[in-house]
């Protein structure tokens, strides 16, 4: 396709960011007063900021205090993203995303755990299997399952990861470690060097720098490294004409198909790449955990991961960094909270607070009561876009 | 450098492969023209279709030829839409009997899809349009999957209503911008082809006329063939050539403009104006 108004152009560029929708708040918003690139690329610039502020944050006294679930939420948030390009983006809600993420995790784990090559780059072929097994099972089930029916297409994904779930239990094969899981294995010993200060000494950081981001724990800039470049490409996905014939599927599947829409292969290709990129989470988080468990395979993981996609708001991508943030924020604030300091009286209501999941449903129910489509990211979008107007008004 | 050029690795497979296989539907119905008259573009052989409820068409012929700006008329419920789901080969109505041909072709066991990459293009009715994408957005969906498109600039060049509103959603747009929307969209795909449902229901006296006008350029001056189904008949008299009427889902006559606008007894009875 040949564009020859150049300026116009550089006009539709800037909308083209966020696929999901809204982007006329944002052009017209904060962005038409900085430079063009900023509002062009204000998605990766977004997720290297996450990325870079994400653990220094979580680790302030005042909130969590610890750093570790930095990189879980950074694997969680590839794995909420990837199911948003089939949920939020193209309308089909998988009730069995939990499968592709087993693929990944069981892969990488397995591979650790001495039944695949030698272990220096065994997990990474472990890994490589298990997000092609993701593609191929994605594929396959796509092409028997997307021309169902929303309603059967959730239920025939969650009866394959049901069936998956079950064979990992009963382990015919004597490789997933049956209900156990596996655990341990033979991590190599250049991943372990990420995971102290090898690389930090290789490379001259400036010493504020690593004061404040917290560069000595390296495992999370690795991870922090493979998220930016697969978020990066769901990006490319989502912004590209096949990610804008997604939401025109979304949007009216009869309309799109009368377009010269094959609707059909379009949701088994965003199934396979949804499957593939849920897999490369779940070998991430096989190494980050040093093994693979049951309870990610399971139907919560399935159900939860719908509810953080929803909770953060499924037609924006940065919906998946909004809920997953929230959520597993508030699991281990409220799971560590313990006594209720008023000064002049202490409470101790951690038993109480035991009890997250109850306080996290009532978080979900404003969330959905008050933003019912659009979730955290959009409610925060549209109040942002009004507390902007409202200064350039003052400003004029 | 467009923002498609940069960003479309993903999709440069998809699109391409349905552009191949638009090409290989285009080239199939264009060799398969010579064995027919050239001249018919559309050609419906006793069609009949219906829903679960029942049948709702009932032996419809229809011939639209090379360049033609034909409307199917008549009353609410006589089946019209059906008609076009039917040739563009929704999932509802079911074809029960019959045939549709384009350039000769029978087209009655094709996708949707692929009747599009064939060079059908359809503006449906309520002026649908994806809401959620902005008005460039949308034509740049139709240039995405057609076989030869147009040019974006090109396309806005002629709405320019359109043209200064290229960022808007399209749900944020009067039904009057809504309906040139799908008109462009349709257009952009440079079809042979244009079906039309309804353009002008609901639409303001003014606009029906801007309506009408650019119908009528796209017929005489892109030389696409237009079929459209209305009901409101003073708009089909002001730009089509012949008008099927359909009654109770019977084609009771094809009638020209001056015929139609001559006999009383005929519009009454079968249009009820």
């Amino acid at each position: 396709m040949t564009d020859a108004n150049p300026t116009s152009t550089d006009r539709d560029a800037q909308t083209d960011t966020e696929r999901g929708a809204h982007s006329e708040t944002t052009s017209s918003g904060v962005f038409s007063r900085l430079p063009d690139w900023v509002g062009r690329y204000r998605i990766p610039i977004g997720l290297v900021l996450f990325v870079l502020l994400l653990r220094p944050v979580v680790a302030l006294p005042f909130l969590l205090g610890f750093e570790s679930v930095a990189t879980t939420i950074l694997i969680i948030v590839l794995f909420v993203a990837a199911f948003n390009l089939l949920f939020g983006y193209t309308g089909l809600l998988s009730f069995g995303h939990a499968m592709f993420f087993g693929f990944g995790m069981y892969g990488a784990a397995i591979a650790m755990s001495g039944h695949g090559p030698a272990p220096e780059l065994g997990f990474l072929v472990g890994a490589v299997v298990g997000v092609a097994l993701a593609a191929f099972v994605g594929y396959t089930l796509g092409r028997l399952t997307v021309g169902k029916g929303e309603i059967y297409f959730a239920f025939l994904t969650l009866a394959a990861a049901e069936a998956v779930y079950f064979i990992a239990n009963r382990d015919p094969f004597g490789i997933t470690g049956g209900s156990n899981g596996i655990s341990g294995g033979a991590q190599p010993g250049w991943i372990e060097s990420f995971r102290g200060e090898l690389t930090v000494t290789l490379i001259p950081w400036p010493d504020a720098l690593v004061d404040v981001f917290g560069w000595l724990d390296d495992w999370y800039l690795l991870v922090g490294l493979v998220f930016l470049l697969a978020m990066g490409a769901l990006w490319q996905v989502v912004r590209s004409p096949f990610g804008r014939s997604l939401i025109a599927i979304r949007e009216n599947e009869n309309l799109a198909r009368a377009m010269g829409i094959d609707t059909a292969r379009y949701k088994v290709w965003a199934f396979t790449i949804s499957g593939a990129f849920s897999a490369l989470a779940g070998a991430l988080m096989a190494i980050n955990n040093h093994g693979a468990s049951q309870e990610w395979l399971s139907v919560f993981t399935s159900g939860d991961t719908v509810l953080m996609a929803v909770l953060g708001g499924v037609h924006y991508f940065f919906g998946a960094v909004a809920g997953v943030f929230v959520w597993e924020f508030t699991a281990d604030y409220l799971t560590d909270f313990a006594v209720l300091d008023l000064g002049f009286i202490a409470v101790d209501i951690s038993r109480e607070l035991s009890h997250w999941q109850f306080l996290l449903g009532a978080v979900f129910v404003v969330i959905v009561l008050v933003s019912p489509n659009d979730g955290i990211w959009g409610y925060v979008r549209a109040y942002a876009a009004r507390g902007w107007a409202r200064i350039e008004e003052v400003l004029r | 450098m467009s923002t498609d050029d940069t960003t479309d690795a993903p999709a440069d497979e998809s699109t391409t492969s349905t552009d191949a296989d638009g090409r290989a539907e285009r080239s199939q119905v264009e060799s398969e023209a010579q064995e027919t008259p050239p001249s018919t573009v559309l050609q419906v052989d006793g069609l009949d279709a219906g829903y679960e409820t029942g049948q709702v068409l009932f032996d419809v012929d229809v011939d639209v030829r090379e360049g033609e700006l034909v409307s199917l008329l008549g009353r609410n419920g006589a089946g019209k839409s059906t008609t076009l789901r039917a040739l563009m080969g929704a999932d509802e109505p079911t074809v029960l009997d019959g045939d549709v041909r384009y350039r000769g072709t029978s087209i009655r066991d094709w996708q949707p899809y692929k009747r599009a990459n064939a060079g059908i293009a359809l503006v449906p009715e309520k002026r649908r349009c994806f809401p959620r994408l902005s008005v460039v957005e949308n034509v740049r969906l139709a240039i995405n999957h057609a076989t030869d498109p147009m040019a974006l600039d090109d396309v806005l060049a002629l709405f320019p209503e359109l043209d200064d509103m290229r960022q808007k959603h399209a749900r944020n747009m009067s039904g009057g911008e809504q309906q040139m929307l799908a008109i462009a969209r349709a257009l952009a795909a440079n079809p042979d082809l244009m079906l039309l449902d309804e353009p002008f229901e609901g639409l303001a006296p003014y606009i029906v006329r801007r309506i009408e006008d650019i119908i009528a350029d796209i017929n005489a001056e892109q030389g696409i063939t237009v079929f459209f189904v209305e009901q409101n008949v003073a708009a089909a008299l002001a730009i089509a050539d012949r008008h099927y009427v359909l009654d109770e889902g019977r084609i009771v006559d094809t009638v020209t403009s001056d015929r139609l606008r001559e006999d009383d007894e005929f519009r009454q009875t079968y249009l009820g104006v």
